[in-house]
């Protein structure tokens, strides 16, 4: 099937499932829930949030569907309502810093700022563990360029930050993972 | 290095997604379509299950139904016309009609809190539908 082809499929299926139709919907969540946890567990590195957050984001989408205006890409928006559902999670976390049990009993409770909860006990550091050290938003928009293939134009309607923007944060970014591998 | 960078990401290994997680998800979005109904319904049924009761505890205690009762079984010749006798006269105690609607009530309302979850998980267990 031809990309355009793909496009049309996606339209009518939006279309269907914005009329309240739930197969319609169920094949949205099929055609976008690997990429979605993927994304999210490369922001939060842990199973079960990248979970929770996955859940939210399609409970947001089913609820805002009726709002989606088609004149922007949907792959776009649904990534908007991704990156800001991560963005809200990280931030109630960073609410409530997180407690670093070791398993040594004698030892004292740390309390890590949640940036450094990202950070790996392991000494090997390969790109997933990389890109967990750099800022969020670079990890977003270097996954967004390159595992996600958008346009930095379709990134700064995402992020609702200039193209310039987006295009520093790819070079900083890029530059940041070099130096952490 | 900026190229390998990009295609070192590019090729990060995909992460495994969770079995059951879709499930989940469809559970979630079926219980928020459904939801209002479902709460609408159940408080009906509820609602009429609890004066149904009323009516019949009200309807035994105003005409002394218990003390009624007891006597008509102490009272029972157990036979097809002592049988027939004992509902006539628990009738004029207690007429079947509110039995009835109570127990109709009862079971419509067990029926709804039992199969509806089972259903939705039922629902939301299928094979993810193929997207062509």
């Amino acid at each position: 099937m031809s990309a355009f082809d793909q496009d049309q499929n996606l339209n009518n299926i939006i279309k269907v499932a914005r009329e309240g139709d739930l197969a319609a919907f169920e094949q949205l969540v099929t055609l976008f829930e690997r990429r979605i946890f993927g994304f999210a567990f490369r922001h939060v590195s842990n199973r079960e949030d990248a979970e929770d957050i996955t859940q939210d984001i399609f409970i947001k989408l089913y609820k805002k569907l009726g709002s989606y205006d088609s004149t922007q890409g949907f792959t776009t928006w649904l990534f908007t309502i991704a990156t800001n559902t991560i963005y809200d999670f990280l931030r109630r976390k960073r609410a409530k810093p997180e407690l670093l049990i070791v398993d040594d009993p004698d030892a004292p409770f740390e309390t890590k700022d949640t940036h450094d909860a990202y950070i790996s006990v392991e000494a090997r550091v390969d790109v997933t563990e990389g890109l967990a050290k750099i800022k969020p938003v670079y990890q977003t928009v270097l996954l967004l360029f390159y595992r996600d293939e958008l346009s930095c134009e379709e990134i700064s309607d995402v992020l609702k930050i200039p193209v310039g923007t987006v295009k520093t944060h790819l070079a900083r970014g890029r530059s940041a993972l070099k130096n952490v591998l | 290095m900026t190229q390998d960078i990009g295609q070192t990401i590019k090729e990060m290994t995909e992460i495994e997604f969770p079995a059951g997680l879709h499930g989940k998800i469809l559970r979630q979005i079926l219980f928020l379509r459904f939801r209002t109904p479902f709460l609408v319904i159940v408080t009906l049924l509820v609602g009429n299950l609890l004066f149904s009761g009323i009516r019949i505890w009200q309807r035994i205690l105003d005409s002394e139904g218990l003390a009624t009762l007891g006597l008509l079984w102490e009272t029972l010749e157990f036979s097809f016309k002592g049988g027939m006798q004992f509902a006539h006269d628990a009738y004029d105690v207690l007429p079947i009609g509110y039995i009835g609607l109570f127990l109709v009530n009862l079971l419509v309302f067990l029926y709804v809190a039992f199969y509806v979850p089972r259903a939705f998980n039922r629902m939301a267990s299928r094979k993810p539908l193929t997207v062509t």
